[in-house]
């Protein structure tokens, strides 16, 4: 008995010792109890931000086809715009984008119970609270434009997105989008407020959060917001769009054009590619035309020659950047997706919708004088109201093409969009301002599980029993 | 001392290599022939019957009990039978020729037989009387020339369900009694394996020596199973090694050497006759047959001024292809061999005994390079303690290795049904691989495995007083396993990659090391009080598991198979990566058993087992294991009545909570590394949405069951069970706004019931004749009781038919009815729910779906059947199962996007191509997307097959030489026999497609015929 006993005793002791540490597995409730890993969590949030730069430009006016689309079915699809092969993208970008909040949701709960040691590790801590209220921000801004209607008075009170507070299952409605763009607005400036001295490009830092706040103001129609937001941002812009900062963005290098860059490992941007010998699946639209003196052009236009058939070898004008480092072999470390030319498109976009021309005029200037570019005429009569914005557009397009923002500037400016047949010969469909599918729809894999959500008008839905 | 000690060691002989000795009556000598039992009349195996005074002179009985003895003509002559744990009889012999034995079990022996301690310190004695054991019959294990000893267990016992899953090295599925959880794969649903009292994964099971094995229980309701806990919950496989014996040392060497066959061919393919003219039809101009037919030149150059010289030019070409008839069957599968060498030593005395055994086996598979060798060790010792207990100590070790060029994305096998007739390893650039020689398909992928595994235990076994046993065991098993993989630059694949010469060649190597502690000690108190017989005891637990697998994956290796070889200056997609999983868990449990047996006719029997795991966090740590039973032994109020042998009641129910598949992850916010980084940061990645509502699964079974015996000649065993899992949990699809697809949750209860029966008989019982027939079946159904969120359940978000439905099973097949073809457009035609008839074209609905016929067979079983006559004997095995469909995949139909590949004989005239055709199997070549979801999305009632099948698993035919026929070895070799053995010699399916089994084109088991040569020293 007394053996028993023992044994008996023995067991006690040892359920005591159920509690085992994993080397390389953190669990709650101290799983997140330093600023190293707190950090390390706001990495893969970064990390997992989606990368639909391709398709977005696919979806966009920036391609056109070539005789090597029609072996990429599903990429051809999406740029006919067909229903199921939009269908198919939307439910990846709202998985992803969605990835991305859970674990910035899994993370803001837990920087209560980082243990901090010092001023050093208290800066550190608010430098990653504030870059995750902005991440997050920067996350249902993309979602808005992707999933809502665009800002009008109308459409206020119309559905936006889902707004993710907590890291656990939940069955939410769609929030209007006016509170959406209040909730983006509520967390730009919960990080604004907080100490933030991020210095990597990788991480957003204050200036990125101030442009994100200038493109969410013009978004909104809050022009003399934007550019409160965004002018101080480019002061030192001049300085910043030199030739080298310009090459250095198509590179591993630093560039000084960069305010915010996701790091990539990976290989980024090869989906244009059919491969090395052959060419592309896509290439620039014949409507983007660079001056000779653009700096621009290198990188945007990497001249190819297509076989078209064997016998009839085509001089095609294929995408640079990413796609001529991936040709060249080079490897991509930034994904360039905040830059100082984009901040200074919004202000002057802002400027001359606020009917501050000459602002605008004169800060489009210096940016195109950095580029080569000729510079505009102030007092041309053709540089005024709505063709001034197109001007200003244009530039835009020309220094994002292939980035993938034309397609949320396509959105919210309207008007109609021409699908080309290869090669661009002639359109082969066009996509009408106000079409449906502008605004992607609900995927399956939400509203076949939650039936809170609404789906996006005349896209269809699987009947739920 | 000496003379027991050789007496017995005559025994353990016997036993072990020749239950079926039986002699030549010649002149001067008489034969006296019988049977031992035991009270209740059960045969006694290896029981001993010698001549009193001269165990020279003595025989074993088989595994029946029959024995025949030689005696010589004299007085005074005394036949003694003995048995371990039993009472020796002595009767005087006057002549007779028939003697029966019946040994009582004797209560003393247990200090002087030489028994060693039990092992498996689980197997109390009661368990068995009022739970389901399966005891597996080893020796036909050994009989079956077959490396992996998992998959020889296939219908080793009714509802143990073994199921291979692919070639040759690859891990076969084991079930007791179905899966147990809505959630499917071998963690969730596999059962515990237990080697001497020791746990040890299913790895090391699979590469276990069968030779080293003395038994094996397959333990499947909650009344055999509680005593191991929550660990139980999916049954229990336990195995008892062989020991050292009291007795003269025995060196038994063995080999078995043969050829493994390519099998079964799965389709018929086509000749290069008729393989040209579906090309022609089928239009598509990468086929030759189109290309250079008159068809495609009238087409292309009707007004080519040398239309004519072309298309006889053309005619030439297909004329020379029709001439090449490759058969790839033959070309790319192989006949292999087989081989095993077996060297075991054992002996001992009353005080220590020991066995060794060493093994070599190898098996060559169906495709070059595939093949699986492998070597064990075994050693173990055991020694008595004084007179009260023994200590026994194990120590176990093996190497294998397995090899295959089948990769995940490309496999060599199954280009067997690829390429075309008309193709031949030297004719260049292939027709089916455009731009690729035979040799850019082959040797493009290599991958070798091999697992170390090694094993110690160690057991106490005391009776301290009498009745009160403890026992205790700990042990330690640990299996290394390490894989390589290589895709060399050469290969195709990597030549295409587009990466620089230097960054070729990849190179994946990963360690998996897999450690299981054990500890378990149990205390037994029995006390015989008149007719009442008590037993209580207790016992306490620990495991330790410790999984930590390692990998690295790099390029630029070349076509070295070396880690060494990675070019570690690769930067980008390319470049060196790592991943670590190091996972520890941690089980303590403390047990208490009770049971009661009055007058020897009635039992009951409890047990209780709470289990704290690690798994779980604090408050939910600790789970119960419990279970009830009873028994009722009818023959014991009628003992003298003959006509029924046994007859025996049996009832049980248990609960027990499953944590099988469950980690740490999936109950709280869990983060892991990975193997990325972002910037200077490494990846903290949260593994899993977590809930923490996460309950573990309760398995609920209630069983019965009657053993019933006729003439002692036929027993019938019959057993129902109905295992009902509460809080079944699955990864239940979520909605994506919230980061994750799927949470894991407890979603229902479901059911698994069914049928177990046996029946053996002995047909032919003669002294020199005998004819046993075992016939055995199971049935197994599973439905879903209820689910807690609605009715049905939908994993997929695309799926209009719900996986999981209340009332329903869950491995139904579902799918339209098949009208047939339309004859005017080639394109099916189905019924749907209000009769009428939809086009291919058309969206069906979950109405139009009707249930097409159970995925997994619900019938299993086999047909065992054993003859001897003289010292010849012949074994063989059937299985079966039946009652389960599978859909055709029809993978070897070639329509026009594939028409370059080599299609099945017969499909030029079963294929539909012009309006008008009728009843055609395949539907029109030609067809647009509109009907492809009909096509492919779902099997109907014409697309599948039954998966019925019936297959000779074991043959084997055995000659036994006799005492007379080894004289001239003058003693140095004791016994010898040789047998001739077959495993999977054929399998008989109206299956139309591959394998009923794998469900695919390669990867059979492949038949192996092996010449066996025992010989002991």
């Amino acid at each position: 008995m007394k053996r028993i006993a023992i044994y008996l005793f023995a067991v006690v002791l040892a359920s005591g010792c159920l509690d085992i540490k994993l080397e390389d597995q953190y669990s709650d409730p101290d799983a997140i109890s330093t600023v190293q890993r707190a950090r390390e969590l706001l990495s893969s949030a970064y990390n997992s931000i989606p990368r639909i730069q391709v398709q977005l430009s696919v979806l966009s006016d920036d391609f056109i086809p070539t005789n090597l689309s029609g072996s990429y079915a599903e990429m051809l699809n999406l740029y006919n715009w067909q229903e199921r092969a939009i269908d198919d993208f939307s439910s990846t970008v709202w998985m992803d984008y969605y990835m991305t909040v859970a674990t910035l949701n899994a993370l803001i709960p837990r920087l209560d119970n980082v243990q901090t040691e010092g001023a050093e590790d208290e800066a550190a801590l608010a430098c990653i609270r504030s870059e995750a209220y902005a991440l997050k921000a920067f996350c249902y801004f993309d979602l808005l434009r992707l999933y809502g209607p665009v800002w009008t008075d109308d459409n206020m009170d119309k559905d936006g997105i889902i707004l993710k507070d907590r890291l656990e299952l939940q069955f939410l409605p769609r929030s209007s989008v006016k509170d959406c763009i209040d909730e983006i607005i509520r967390l730009l400036d919960a990080a604004a407020d907080l100490e933030n001295n991020a210095t990597e490009v990788y991480y957003m830092g204050k200036d990125a959060i101030s442009a994100i706040r200038a493109e969410v103001e013009l978004w909104r129609g809050d022009y003399e917001a934007a550019i409160s937001y965004g002018l101080p941002l480019l002061g030192d812009a001049a300085s910043r769009w030199t030739q080298t900062d310009y090459d250095n963005m198509w590179s591993a290098s630093d560039s000084r054009e960069r305010l915010f860059a996701p790091y990539i490992f990976d290989t980024f941007y090869t989906d244009l590619c059919y491969d090395r010998e052959s060419g592309d699946y896509y290439i620039l639209n014949n409507d983007i035309v660079f001056e000779e003196s653009d700096m621009r052009e290198a990188w945007t236009v990497y001249p190819y020659t297509m076989a078209a058939d064997t016998d009839n070898p085509r001089q095609t004008r294929n995408l640079g950047k990413y796609n001529r480092m991936y040709y060249e072999s080079m490897d991509v470390r930034y994904i360039n997706t905040i830059r100082y030319s984009g901040v200074c498109f919004t202000v002057a976009e802002a400027y001359a919708r606020n009917n501050q021309e000459s602002e605008a005029v004169s800060l489009m200037n210096t940016y195109l004088e950095a580029r080569g570019v000729p510079a505009w005429d102030e007092t041309d009569p053709d540089l005024t109201g709505d063709a001034l914005i197109q001007a200003v557009l244009e530039e835009k397009r020309k220094e994002f093409v292939g980035e993938g923002t034309r397609w949320y500037d396509l959105k919210r400016l309207g008007g109609d969009l021409s699908r080309y047949s290869n090669f661009g010969n002639s359109v082969s469909s066009t996509i009408r301002e106000g079409d449906y599918r502008w605004l992607l729809p609900i995927p399956r894999a939400e509203y076949r599980y939650n039936e809170t959500v609404t789906q996006n008008p005349d896209w269809p839905v699987i009947a739920v029993e | 001392m000496k003379k027991s000690s050789l007496l017995k060691w005559v025994v353990v002989c016997a036993m072990t290599f020749c239950p079926f000795i039986s002699f030549a009556q010649s002149p001067g000598k008489y034969l006296l022939t019988g049977r031992v039992m035991d009270e209740a009349g059960e045969p006694l195996p290896g029981a001993n019957v010698y001549m009193r005074g001269d165990i020279r002179n003595g025989t074993s009985t088989d595994v029946n009990g029959y024995y025949s003895l030689e005696l010589p003509d004299g007085k005074d002559i005394r036949i003694e039978a003995s048995f371990i744990g039993m009472k020796t009889t002595t009767i005087e012999y006057i002549g007779q020729s028939e003697q029966d034995f019946v040994l009582k079990p004797d209560d003393n022996m247990m200090m002087e037989a030489v028994v060693t301690g039990r092992q498996n310190i689980n197997d109390v004695d009661i368990r068995a009387k009022a739970g389901v054991i399966n005891v597996v019959d080893v020796k036909r294990i050994q009989d079956k020339p077959m490396i992996d000893l998992s998959l020889s267990l296939q219908g080793s016992a009714p509802g143990l369900v073994v199921t291979n899953r692919g070639d040759l090295g690859s891990k076969p599925e084991i079930r007791i009694r179905g899966n147990s959880s809505f959630r499917e794969g071998d963690t969730a649903n596999e059962p515990l394996y237990v080697l001497d009292g020791q746990v040890i994964s299913s790895d090391a099971f699979m590469t276990l020596n069968p030779l080293d094995i003395a038994d094996i229980k397959i333990l499947k309701d909650a009344v055999a199973c509680a005593l191991y806990g929550t660990k139980a919950a999916n049954g229990v496989i336990e195995i008892t090694s062989v020991r050292g014996t009291d007795g003269e040392t025995l060196v038994t060497y063995s080999f078995n050497g043969g050829v493994t066959m390519r099998g079964r061919r799965a389709v018929q393919m086509m000749d290069s006759a008729e393989k040209l003219e579906l090309e022609r039809l089928l239009k598509n101009e990468e086929a030759p047959g189109y290309r250079y037919s008159e068809d495609y030149y009238r087409r292309y150059y009707p007004n080519d001024p040398n239309l004519d010289q072309m298309i006889a030019e053309g005619q030439a070409i297909l004329d020379r292809l029709r001439q090449t008839n490759t058969d790839w069957f033959k070309t790319l599968l192989r006949n292999d061999f087989y081989q095993r060498h077996n060297l075991s030593v054992r002996g001992g005395n009353s005080k220590t005994s020991y066995y060794a055994s060493a093994n070599y086996s190898y098996q060559g598979g169906q495709i070059p390079g595939n093949d699986v060798s492998r070597f064990t060790g075994r050693i173990s010792l055991d020694q008595a303690l004084g007179k009260r207990g023994y200590v026994s100590l194990s120590v176990n070790g093996g190497y294998s290795k397995a090899d295959s060029p089948n990769g995940s994305s490309y496999s060599p096998s199954s280009l067997v049904y690829e390429l075309n007739p008309y193709e031949s390893p030297t004719s260049g650039e292939l027709w089916s691989y455009p731009n690729r020689t035979y040799d850019d398909l082959v040797y493009q992928y290599d991958r070798t495995s091999t697992e170390k595994r090694f094993g110690t235990t160690a057991s106490i076994n005391l009776e301290p007083v009498d009745g009160l046993q403890v026992d205790a065991v700990a042990g330690i098993d640990l299996v290394l396993s390490e894989s390589l993989e290589l895709i060399p630059s050469t290969a195709y694949e990597e030549i295409n990659s587009g990466a620089a010469e230097n960054e070729r060649g990849r190179l994946t190597k990963a360690k998996n090391t897999n450690t299981n502690i054990t500890t378990n000690v149990r205390v037994t108190y029995n006390k015989v009080i008149g007719k009442h017989d008590f037993t209580v005891g207790a016992n306490t637990d620990y495991y330790w598991d410790d999984i930590d697998n390692m990998s690295l994956t790099g390029y630029g290796v070349g076509t070295q198979k070396s880690a060494a070889a990675i070019n570690q200056s690769i930067e980008g997609s390319r470049k060196l990566s790592t991943s670590n999983l190091h996972e520890k868990t941690a089980q303590v449990g403390i047990g208490v058993l009770g049971g009661y047996t009055f007058d020897g006719t009635y039992d009951i029997f409890g047990t209780y087992k709470a289990d704290a795991s690690s798994i779980l966090p604090k408050d939910k740590r600790w789970n119960a294991a419990w279970a009830v039973g009873a028994g009722w032994n009818v023959k014991s109020y009628f003992q003298d009545w003959h006509p029924v042998s046994a007859l025996r009641f049996k009832a049980s129910y248990g609960r027990t909570a499953n944590l099988a598949g469950v980690s740490p992850s999936l109950a709280m916010a869990t983060f892991s590394y990975l193997d990325d980084s972002y910037g200077d940061t490494r990846l903290l990645e949260l593994m899993s949405l977590y809930n923490d509502t996460l309950k573990p699964e309760q398995t609920v079974s209630t069983e019965a069951g009657v053993s019933f015996g006729l003439f002692n000649r036929v027993s019938f065993d019959v057993g129902w069970y109905n295992r009902v899992t509460e809080d079944a949990l699955l990864d239940v699809p979520i909605p994506s706004s919230n980061g994750f697809t799927t949470l894991k949750r407890n979603i229902g209860v479901l059911s698994n019931s069914g049928i177990e029966a046996s029946v053996s008989a002995k047909i032919l019982d003669m002294n020199d004749l005998r004819l046993n027939l075992r016939f055995s079946i199971a049935y197994n159904r599973n439905k879903v009781i209820d689910l807690y969120d609605g009715d049905r359940l939908y994993t997929s978000e695309d799926a209009i038919i719900p996986d999981f439905e209340v009332g329903e099973a869950y491995d139904m097949l579902y799918g339209p009815v098949s009208l047939g073809l339309d004859p005017m457009t080639g394109l099916p035609v189905f019924r749907g729910a209000d009769g009428r008839e939809i086009q291919a074209d058309e969206t069906l609905t979950r109405d139009d779906m009707v249930a097409l016929g159970h995925s997994v067979p619900p019938y299993s079983g086999t047909i065992n059947l054993s003859f001897t006559w003289r010292n010849l004997e012949f074994d063989a095995d059937f299985y079966y199962v039946f009652g389960g469909v599978k859909q055709y995949a029809y993978s070897y139909v070639r329509y026009y996007d594939d028409a370059n590949k080599n299609a099945v004989k017969g499909q030029v005239s079963n294929m539909w191509f012009k309006p008008g055709d009728q009843d055609k199997m395949y539907h029109t070549p030609f067809y647009s997307s509109s009907v492809i979801e009909n096509l492919t999305a779902w099997p109907n009632s014409k697309s599948i097959g039954s998966s019925d099948y019936l297959r000779l698993s074991m043959l084997s035919l055995r000659y036994r030489l006799s005492e007379k026929q080894l004289e001239w070895t003058k003693g140095a070799i004791k016994y010898a026999n040789i047998a001739l053995q077959a495993s999977n010699l054929f399998t008989i399916t109206r299956y139309r497609e591959s394998d009923p089994e794998s469900g695919s084109l390669v990867g059979q088991q492949q038949p192996i015929v092996t010449l066996s040569l025992s010989l002991s020293f």
